[in-house]
């Protein structure tokens, strides 16, 4: 028999003897494709909420059929209803709710709306959130297609002319805003995977056992590790922000003041992120009886995280976006992205920062604990 | 009051006792050896003394405190060298030194002079700031027992410390810790090597089976199995036969068998030899390897359990 063949029915064994190969490269792609399936299966009955404020009060209006038509199904185009309107008579509440993420876009409807003239000005403005490509895309679509319908059905060109807002309250979303967060979200979650794989390698190779019979205690050696983490996580935040900085990435805010604020506060959140995530180690060093166990273990957390968490794309999912509560990435994401993406001021995002902050409270906590239990 | 003692320290894991019952006292300035075979206890009863681990029944103090209760101030006196190499293998050996300072809250400058005087002395100075993964296995050896050693420890515990060291690496360890008996540190040094024990230590306890079966100098030991001549014979043939013919013998102090070799214990045994080779001639046997020698620790050990320390 070829040697090779001799190693690879060695290897082949080792794998199905070893409960953590089999998670690895067995249980794993299965949970993958579960997760990513219910995650979109609700795809065809999401609905996008869009603040709208009509400007046109003549009696003989039809935007009231416009926006009424925008919410029903549309059978002849195999559209359900998908849209949500909600009506607002105040602009910056308007503004304040799309910035807070409460609602995907904003329609504004201008006097004499529906009065036809040949050449046209533009009677709508819409801004949409385009970091949602879906929402942005669905909600353009429709309004399009509305207005065709509504008042040019005959003629296939557009009978509502929309102007780009005043302020950069709609400043275009690239797919890029979207993915910097993500990929920052995605750096710091790796935080749980070194953690755990260097304190089970501490343990490993004695070094732990080593230091211990110093006058180091258990906490400075947590400690330790929990600033060296934070801080690590403040340079992936660096150097994330500084090369997308350098592609175009441009935080959102009103002045250069708010922006630096902005950013400020995206540094704040990154750092109690790692906090959690090093909570998060811990708890799986604790676990792992070893470097490989503590590689496999963080893997399995962090991937799922990854795909329900907000983090690559937003699940559409009601039940996993529930779940995804479970995940820190998921309030990290849902406050660094209204920060720097729609500009929402940082007390806005007071609900997802508080969150943010118990969750890292309890999972370092808890990650001590078991940290020092397993190993007094 | 003696610096380290222990009573009726038992460590057990299940059903296994690894520590049974060690009763053990070592006095200011001594170098105590723990010898004894692989896994008889030896570790186990050091990572109790170093704090590592908790006895299951028992008691033990170092250096005045309880190793249960006051182990924050056992961890500001002792000074411990692993059996495994154990360091930071991406810093550098001066990096690996002066951590091991810190945690002991050195100052700067004293830390910077004593980690340049030990490196030195180990002959690792010209090598200090490369990253240890780049040492040899004697190197690292070496800068383990530093590490144990920059903060000047009243008391020092060194578990195997030349384990897997070359000829030459060993005696710069064995003239390193002849120094350190001369500064008058109290050392507890784990070995299996006999003669390293017989040549460094001031007082031995042998341990077997997580039990100390003798507590002696090394001279005390020896003599109690006598003195003289060991004789080593190799041979095949009826063993209780021709053990029960020699022990006749007034000059044999002790006959035993080890692994198809009649290990004999004999006055003036170089003369005697014709004697025994009779004896075992005409109890049947054949008569293979003859060696003559000086009884040592392994003989004190053949003679306490019937065995070699490598069995």
């Amino acid at each position: 028999m070829a040697r090779f063949w001799d190693i690879a029915v060695k290897n082949f064994k080792i794998v199905i003897r070893d409960r953590m190969y089999l998670v690895m490269l067995i249980i794993m792609p299965i949970m993958i494709m579960l997760l990513v399936g219910l995650a979109f299966r609700g795809e065809e009955t999401i609905k996008y909420r869009v603040g709208y404020i009509n400007n046109d009060t003549n009696p003989l209006s039809r935007a009231s059929e416009f926006i009424e038509s925008l919410e029903t199904p549309l059978a002849e185009w195999n559209m359900a209803d998908m849209l949500t309107m909600q009506q607002y008579s105040d602009l910056s509440k308007l503004k304040e709710d799309f910035r807070l993420g409460n609602i995907k876009g904003g329609l504004i409807i201008y006097e004499g709306f529906s009065d036809p003239t040949p050449i046209k000005p533009a009677n709508v403005t819409l801004f949409v959130d385009e970091s949602d490509i879906s929402a942005a895309a669905n909600i353009k679509a429709r309004i399009m297609i509305v207005s065709q319908l509504l008042f040019n059905p005959q003629a296939l060109q557009q009978a509502v002319y929309i102007k780009s807002p005043d302020e950069p309250i709609s400043v275009e979303f690239s797919a890029m805003n979207f993915m910097v967060i993500g990929t920052l979200t995605y750096a710091i979650s790796i935080i749980s995977f070194s953690t755990a794989l260097s304190f089970a390698k501490e343990r490993q190779s004695g070094t732990f056992s080593r230091m211990r019979t110093t006058p180091m205690s258990t906490m400075d050696l947590l400690t330790g590790g929990l600033i060296s983490n934070v801080a690590v996580s403040l340079l992936q935040a660096t150097l994330v922000f500084g090369t997308a900085y350098a592609l175009g990435f441009q935080p959102m805010g009103a002045t250069d003041m708010d922006k630096l604020v902005n950013m400020l506060a995206a540094f704040a959140v990154t750092a109690i992120l790692a906090v959690a995530f090093v909570g998060i180690g811990l708890v799986l060093a604790a676990f792992a009886k070893n470097e490989d166990q503590a590689v496999g273990i963080s893997w399995m957390i962090i991937i799922p995280m990854m795909f329900i968490s907000g983090t690559w794309f937003e699940p559409t999912d009601p039940t996993m976006n529930t779940v995804a509560h479970a995940f820190p990435a998921t309030y990290a994401n849902k406050a660094v992205r209204a920060i720097l993406a729609r500009g929402a001021p940082l007390a806005s995002m007071y609900s997802y920062i508080i969150a943010l902050v118990v969750y890292a409270a309890i999972a370092y906590t808890v990650g001590v604990f078991l940290f020092r239990k397993k190993t007094a | 009051m003696p610096t380290i003692e222990t009573a009726n320290l038992t460590r057990k894991y299940g059903d296994l006792v690894a520590v049974d019952h060690v009763n053990l006292k070592v006095e200011e300035g001594e170098l105590f050896g723990l010898l004894g075979p692989n896994g008889a206890g030896k570790t186990t009863t050091l990572r109790i003394l170093c704090c590592l681990l908790t006895p299951t029944e028992g008691t033990a103090r170092v250096g005045g405190y309880d190793v249960q209760k006051d182990a924050a101030e056992i961890r500001k006196i002792i000074g411990v060298c692993p059996q495994e190499t154990t360091m930071y293998e991406r810093l550098t050996g001066r990096e690996n030194v002066e951590l091991i300072g810190k945690m002991h809250k050195l100052p700067k400058t004293e830390l910077r002079k004593r980690t340049n005087v030990l490196l030195e002395k180990m002959e690792l100075l010209d090598r200090a700031n490369e990253h240890v993964r780049n040492y040899s296995g004697g190197m690292k050896r070496r800068l383990d027992i530093i590490m144990s050693l920059v903060h000047n420890p009243q008391i020092l515990f060194l578990d195997e410390p030349t384990l897997g060291l070359d000829p030459a690496a060993r005696r710069v360890v064995w003239d390193f810790i002849e120094e350190l008996k001369k500064e008058k540190k109290t050392i507890i040094l784990t070995t299996h090597y006999m003669d390293e024990a017989d040549m460094l230590c001031d007082r031995v306890a042998v341990i077997d089976y997580g039990k100390i079966i003798a507590d002696d100098t090394p001279e005390q030991l020896k003599e109690k199995i006598g003195a003289g001549d060991v004789i080593e014979i190799g041979f095949s043939g009826d063993a209780a036969s021709v053990i029960r013919s020699l022990e006749k013998f007034k000059f044999v102090r002790k006959v035993s068998k080890v692994q198809g070799h009649l290990v004999i214990v004999a006055e003036a045994g170089v003369t005697r030899l014709g004697e025994i080779t009779n004896t075992l001639r005409d109890s049947g046997c054949s008569i293979g390897k003859i060696a003559v020698r000086q009884n040592t620790l392994e003989d004190v050990f053949i003679h306490l359990t019937g065995r070699r320390l490598g069995e």
